[in-house]
């Protein structure tokens, strides 16, 4: 190999590596400038500005009746059944409509396809796959306190 | 005998898919998809024959297209930081004040766009300023280039009136005073003036109604105008448009952004109180841009002993007189000689108004 075919050959390396480490740099400016846009687009989890603890005052549901509200941006539902408050997801399992109490049976069902949740939350009949989760309950002097378990 | 036709007629398809195959190709090889793809339909080479024709210059930078590319960078730079928070504000009296915390201190990198949005602002307002410096110094509005000064000064008014808009937008103790004292002075003007003030503020005072009509202009209609005009703009100097040295330029718009995102970081967006307009702020300041036309109403404010009209009505009469001088430079000085060096005169009275632009900004601030 004469010293010209060396040179020309260190020469094709030496554009390769710098043409490789110019696109590097150029992807990282890329990305650089995009983490930020993308993080922006994102909005925050209610979670992390919610607080733990939601209270409702117990007059605002009535003995047999349930309420149906938000807990860190969770639609949850509120049944009271005189003797005892639960809390639970009010999202079905199923394809995610909104549960609804039904104060006879007393049971939850769901209006779209017909799934059927005992108190506690699990599955009695239908499609739903999954029981609904339960929340945490606690009564301090006519407020309802609603916390994660 | 028979055979041989067949044979030329299958290798004539053969060639024929080869060709459109080859065809296909030039798509996706940049040389080949400059020159048929987007020539061929687009014809962009009678553009861009003006950058083929530059000759490398000896000087390495040159400054003349610099500004008005930073300008155009720092437009661009506000349409994305503009729509981003766009995407979280809500232009409503009750919302627009938690809307702007919210972003300031909830969402990711919120601070980060809001600051580039709130200093991209001020930058491109003062790289107009310079820009137009420029262009009157080496007498860029002569002819035949009178359309681009005129578009020019357009364009200088409608970005003032961007910063105008915007102000209000925060809904804050000191953009809510600042613009009711702005669009209060409207008033003044004799005969349409009061009609003026209720179309600016869609009522009385200073009002969700005028939230969404300074959104509305902030968001669509200034934008609109301005890249119009951005295009006639560039149309009419388009011979000149394009840098000698593209690279150059490239590493000054990433300092430009550079100081952008510096200015976001280490001086945020302030967010002040939220507005209450029942309750006037001690010192109520207009933006920087606006503290020169504060300080000519403030002298027009003393010519009382010319009778009780004179004040207002004079103060505005004024800065009418400025805008429309500025329009009509390409038709005051109809000489040819464009070096600065051998117009004397127009330099001294170019300098002599920047110095008192400079003098009246730092009175407003103090008045």
């Amino acid at each position: 190999m004469s010293s010209r075919d060396v040179k020309e050959k260190l020469a094709a390396t030496r554009r390769f590596f710098l043409n490789f480490s110019i696109t590097t740099i150029l992807l990282a400016l890329f990305g650089w400038f995009f983490y930020p846009v993308i993080k922006f687009l994102i909005p925050p989890t209610r979670s992390s500005i919610d607080p733990n603890i939601l209270s409702i005052p117990l007059v605002q549901i009535p003995c047999g009746k349930s309420m149906i509200t938000k807990y860190k941006g969770h639609p949850i539902i509120i049944v009271n059944k005189g003797n005892e408050i639960h809390a639970l997801s009010a999202i079905c399992t199923h394809l995610g409509c909104i549960v609804k109490w039904d104060s006879n049976k007393e049971e939850l069902f769901c209006p779209c396809h017909m799934a059927k949740y005992d108190i506690n939350g699990n599955v009695k009949s239908g499609p739903a796959p999954k029981p609904l989760f339960t929340l945490k309950t606690t009564l301090v002097k006519d407020q309802v306190n609603i916390e994660e378990v | 005998m028979s055979v041989q036709p067949q044979q030329t007629k299958d290798t004539d398809t053969k060639k024929h898919k080869l060709k459109g195959m080859g065809e296909l190709k030039r798509w996706f090889t940049a040389e080949g998809f400059y020159a048929d793809v987007i020539d061929q339909r687009l014809g962009l080479s009678d553009l861009t024959h003006h950058i083929k024709r530059n000759v490398i210059p000896k000087k390495k930078i040159h400054f003349s297209t610099l500004p008005g590319w930073i300008i155009l960078f720092l437009f661009i730079c506000e349409i994305i930081s503009g729509i981003l928070l766009m995407l979280y504000y809500h232009p409503t009296v009750a919302e627009a004040y938690i809307n702007v915390r919210y972003i300031t201190n909830n969402i990711h990198f919120g601070w980060l766009i809001r600051g580039v949005h709130f200093w991209g602002s001020h930058l491109m307002i003062l790289f107009v300023f310079l820009h137009m410096i420029q262009t009157f110094v080496y007498g860029g509005y002569k002819a035949p280039r009178e359309l681009a000064w005129i578009s020019g000064v357009a364009l200088f008014i409608l970005t003032l009136l961007f910063g105008l808009t915007g102000y209000l937008l925060p809904w804050n103790q000191i953009s809510y005073w600042a613009t009711t004292i702005v669009t209060e002075s409207v008033a003044v003007i004799p005969g349409i003036g009061r009609y003026l003030k209720l179309i600016v503020r869609g009522g009385e005072d200073v009002s969700q109604v005028t939230l969404t009509r300074f959104y509305a202009l902030h968001v669509v209609v200034i934008p609109m105008l301005v890249a119009i005009l951005t295009f006639f703009h560039l149309f009419t100097i388009r011979k000149y448009l394009i840098p000698k040295d593209i690279l150059a330029h490239v590493i000054v718009m990433l300092v430009m952004f550079g100081l952008l995102l510096s200015l976001a970081t280490l001086f945020p967006a302030p967010i002040h109180t939220k507005a209450d307009p029942f309750n006037t702020p001690a010192h109520v300041k207009p933006e920087w841009y606006f503290l020169a036309s504060c300080a000519i109403l403030a002298i027009a404010g003393k010519l009382e002993f010319l009778g009780g009209w004179a004040p207002k009505a004079l103060g505005i009469f004024i800065q009418l007189v400025i805008i429309i001088m500025l329009f009509l430079i390409p038709f005051m000085d109809t000489s040819k000689i464009r070096s600065p060096k051998r117009r004397p005169l127009s330099i001294i009275l170019g300098m002599i108004t920047v110095v008192g632009f400079i003098i009246l900004t730092i009175m407003g601030k103090y008045i």
